[in-house]
């Protein structure tokens, strides 16, 4: 089958083997969703953890698990993802794992700031005197305080992740065939470019748009819950 | 001033050293280093030759020997051989370094002339057809994937309008500083500058915003100082002291934007080395160009530290 301009019946046209574009791209919406927030969530509750506890207890613990965040954040992700994909067998779980590895750090550090100013807040000490436990403080007392910055960095980080895991899989360590991916759809259909423009054109607009969306809401959310940031 | 200097160095070459004990355990992981030897569809090794190889590599010692003897001669620059065509990596890597470097620090001009100027044009003409222009490109840059970014291009200025060529570096026997061998470079690098500048161009904007609505701006205004001398004397040379600071870890994010740009436009660097020895399971390749890149992505973080250092003067007093 030939490839396709956009008709009718193939509002966005058709690839190499001739199969719908649009229907190719809402597929792999599924999948990219699924994989970003599956490794967005992880990431988000392991890191919200770590960091409360990290706060909250301080002490050697606290010096750790910053030395290690420091460390991370100086280390090159998507090359330390590709090696560990590579070593790994390649699948859905792996590629989450490895994606919410790469998001928690970020979590850690907002939420272990925002842990340090709660805990010595007046309704904190008065948790204490009450005969409240550190874990009911923690959970009950400081988790709601934090809730909303970990909600703004979620927000913000899915737009990266989303980047990421398409770099992946254009440089063929993503999301593993035959799922549909977007990055993938970019790179199967690189060497038709200059006869079928519109296989590469579309799933790298739907990546930009949903990326962009990401980080509007994110961007809303920060200006919503924290009226002293407003947008510059 | 010294003593954070001093402690965030031994902190890069810790970071660094656990790297590279990451790296040489995940190699380790991957398998058998001797099965790499055996070439898929081959005959296998006789067990003489399997006894004459691990002695040659030394696989016959503890873990921890290994390990040491690998990271002293990495730090001596052996890399040791390819698996494809058994030829010195650290070799290959020599020679394709010169690419990458000139890709890197063409896009690191690159986006500093376009994230700058348009962060302060943005920020000056707030509100304005040029603030939402330039806003928009930020949007854009930080929004794309790099990879679509270039074949785009490709599209555009190759396919379509035949203006810039593509899938080299250009002839070799031209010298790099002419515009034959420079129109190679164009596409490249723009694909792999607009996200820094993007994120430059945010910084450098809020930076300005805030800075010309300090209160020593009002007060230069107020004796009545020329616009432009406020404008470039007051309130610029203390607003770039943030993104100046950022633009050390922009150049380090270049290192993984380089692999996938050197991929698409067939750019004979580094990166291509890496991304072919993923395609080849090329093992000691791919472990010693990311460790290269990771080497030069923690240099670049702790001279983003030096210059924070030196521009903020609180820890320069320290």
């Amino acid at each position: 089958m030939e490839d396709e301009n956009a008709s009718i019946s193939y509002f966005l046209g058709t690839d190499a083997l001739g199969r719908d574009i649009l229907s190719k791209i809402i597929a792999g919406a599924r999948v990219t969703v699924l994989v970003v927030l599956a490794a967005v969530g992880t990431g988000i509750i392991v890191g919200t953890t770590i960091g409360l506890v990290s706060g909250y207890f301080g002490g050697i613990i606290d010096d750790i698990v910053m030395r290690f965040v420091d460390a991370w954040n100086i280390l090159p992700g998507l090359l330390i993802i590709l090696v560990i994909v590579l070593v790994l067998e390649q699948s859905l779980e792996t590629l989450i794992i490895v994606l919410a590895i790469v998001s928690w750090p970020g979590a850690v550090r907002l939420v272990r700031a925002e842990t340090l100013s709660l805990k010595n807040r007046e309704y904190v000490a008065l948790a204490r005197v009450a005969g409240a436990s550190n874990a009911r403080i923690m959970i009950r007392h400081i988790l709601p305080g934090v809730v909303n910055i970990v909600i703004v960095t979620a927000t913000l980080g899915t737009g990266n992740i989303i980047l990421l895991e398409a770099s992946l899989s254009y440089l063929g360590a993503g999301i593993p065939p035959p799922e549909p991916s977007w990055g993938r759809m970019i790179s199967e259909e690189r060497q038709y470019i200059d006869a079928a423009w519109w296989t590469s054109l579309f799933p790298g607009l739907v990546i930009a748009m949903v990326v962009m969306s990401g980080n509007f809401l994110g961007d809303w959310f920060r200006d919503r819950v924290d009226p002293t940031l407003r947008q510059l | 001033m010294r003593r954070y200097l001093i402690r965030k160095l031994i902190f890069a070459v810790i970071t660094l050293l656990a790297a590279t004990m990451f790296m040489f355990g995940l190699s380790r992981l991957a398998g058998d280093p001797l099965l790499l030897f055996a070439k898929p569809g081959g005959y296998g090794m006789s067990p003489e030759r399997v006894e004459q190889l691990s002695k040659k590599l030394g696989l016959d010692k503890p873990l921890v020997v290994q390990y040491l003897v690998w990271l002293g001669r990495v730090l001596t620059g052996d890399f040791g051989e390819t698996i494809v065509s058994e030829t010195s990596v650290g070799k290959l890597m020599w020679e394709r370094a010169a690419p990458t470097l000139q890709l890197a620090i063409v896009s690191f001009i690159l986006s500093v002339l376009m994230g700058v100027p348009l962060g302060v044009v943005s920020a000056v003409k707030r509100g304005t057809l040029s603030d939402y222009a330039s806003r928009t490109f930020a949007l854009i840059g930080q929004a794309a994937p790099i990879f679509w970014v270039a074949i785009m291009a490709i599209l555009l200025f190759a396919v379509t309008l035949d203006w810039l060529p593509v899938g080299t570096s250009g002839p070799d026997h031209v010298s790099f500083w002419t515009w034959t061998k420079f129109k190679y470079l164009i596409m490249p690098a723009f694909a792999l500058g607009w996200g820094p500048a993007a994120a430059l161009l945010r910084l450098t904007r809020s930076a300005m915003l805030e800075v010309l609505d300090s209160e020593y701006v009002t007060m230069a205004r107020a004796k009545g100082a020329n616009h432009n001398v406020v404008l470039w004397k007051h309130a610029f040379r203390n607003a770039i002291l943030q993104p100046l600071t950022t633009s050390a870890i922009v150049l380090a994010s270049f290192v993984t934007g380089a692999v996938v740009i050197e991929r698409i436009f067939a750019w004979p660097g580094v990166g291509q080395l890496m991304t072919d020895a993923v395609w080849n399971n090329d093992f000691p390749t791919l472990t010693s160009t990311v460790l290269v890149f990771t080497a030069v992505f923690v240099g670049m973080n702790f001279l983003a530290d030096i210059m924070y250092g030196v521009l903020n003067p609180v820890i320069r007093y320290e």
